[in-house]
């Protein structure tokens, strides 16, 4: 009975110190007010409900206090699966092949037909815009023999369900298509 | 999976929710990525955008992210000379804005179906095409606006996130 007393113990402590890390965290943080408000909205002018109001809170405190080594199995899982998300080098890399290539271009074409012009002056009078520092490092990456060639081309990403348009530049050295810099990605979703 | 909150706009003076993500688009095409950190599951981007259409032209004028350790970031990280509005030169693709009553709830993504869908087609941050889009009647009673309507609120500085 004591080992069954210490268990459901641990369960309490283990739910109250998730609420309590909870309630530390810092609410001083505009994207923490848009949270609360979308959790505020999704409560708006709901009546009072027996199942959200007090059967749903009842069951997930007795599921914390009674099977919590499940939940925390589930939080060192997911959090596992959210790090590979962030760091999957598993996953199938975009690359551009000989297929690819387009047509041939100088430096100057390219940043000739990259500037970025806006009325409101909110993009840097550069090639390529907001995204000049990528184009200065991929210049930067390119020998005296290295020719630039234009590409498109349609490729699945393996996490997503639409397939996508990409078109961009890449470095084309001893004939063979190697690195390369994107300029517009577009998602294809069948209508 | 849980719905997710959606981007911002204000279009032609009006605050709309915008089901696209065009900074992804940034990030994608090589723009520089805080560590953003979600801190509740129906963020898991981490951030959330402020839009804005000015003459057919998208402008970002607005962010609110968690970086590591609680850090706020703001627009100003990623576009310092640009910190109240840049040209979203870099996107390409639709922006869907549901508009009217919930037809049908979706607790995943944007996934969730609205009477009207005004859909936005963009060439390089230029709005090309609008089209609108009707998806049916909702019922009498059915809930305007959209919103996510449950979530998981993670711990502060926690990639993984607690649930509780």
């Amino acid at each position: 009975m004591n080992y069954l007393y210490g268990y459901l113990a641990v369960g309490v402590i283990y739910g109250l110190s998730v609420w309590i890390m909870h309630k530390l965290r810092p609410s001083k943080n505009e994207l923490n007010d848009t949270i609360t408000a979308a959790l505020d909205k999704a409560k708006e002018g709901q009546p009072f409900s027996f199942l959200e109001d007090i059967l749903v809170p009842f069951l997930a405190i007795l599921i914390i206090v009674t099977a919590w080594p499940v939940l925390i199995v589930m939080h060192i899982r997911d959090k596992r699966r959210f790090e590979r998300r962030l760091d999957d080098d598993g996953e199938e890399q975009f690359t551009v092949t000989a297929e690819d290539v387009l047509e041939q271009l100088t430096i100057q074409e390219i940043e000739q037909r990259e500037m970025v012009m806006d009325p409101l002056h909110s993009v840097p009078d550069l090639p390529f815009g907001h995204l000049n520092p990528v184009w200065v490092k991929f210049k930067q990456s390119l020998n005296e023999q290295d020719a630039i060639y234009s590409f498109t081309k349609i490729w699945q990403p393996p996490l997503s369900l639409y397939p996508e348009e990409v078109s961009g530049y890449v470095c084309v050295r001893d004939e063979q298509p190697e690195h390369f810099i994107l300029t517009k990605v577009v998602e294809l979703r069948l209508n | 999976m849980t719905a997710q909150i959606s981007e911002g706009l204000l279009l032609e003076g009006e605050q709309v929710p915008m089901m696209a993500t065009p900074l992804g688009q940034y990030f994608e095409l090589g723009g520089e990525k805080p560590e953003f950190q979600a801190t509740c599951s129906a963020l898991w981007r981490g951030y959330r955008g402020s839009w804005e259409i000015i003459d057919d032209r998208l402008y970002l004028v607005g962010l609110q992210g968690n970086g590591l350790g609680g850090r706020t970031i703001t627009q100003k990280d990623l576009f310092p000379d640009y910190p109240e509005r840049a040209f979203a030169h870099w996107y390409s693709g639709t922006i869907r804005i549901p508009r009217g009553k919930l037809l049908e709830y979706v607790h995943a993504g944007f996934g969730s179906q609205y009477e009207q869908d005004l859909t936005l087609t963009l060439d390089r941050g230029v709005v090309v095409s609008k089209q609108v889009i009707h998806n049916g009647t909702a019922p009498e009673g059915a809930t305007e606006g959209y919103s996510p309507a449950a979530m998981t609120v993670f711990q502060q500085g926690d990639a993984g996130g607690k649930q509780e």
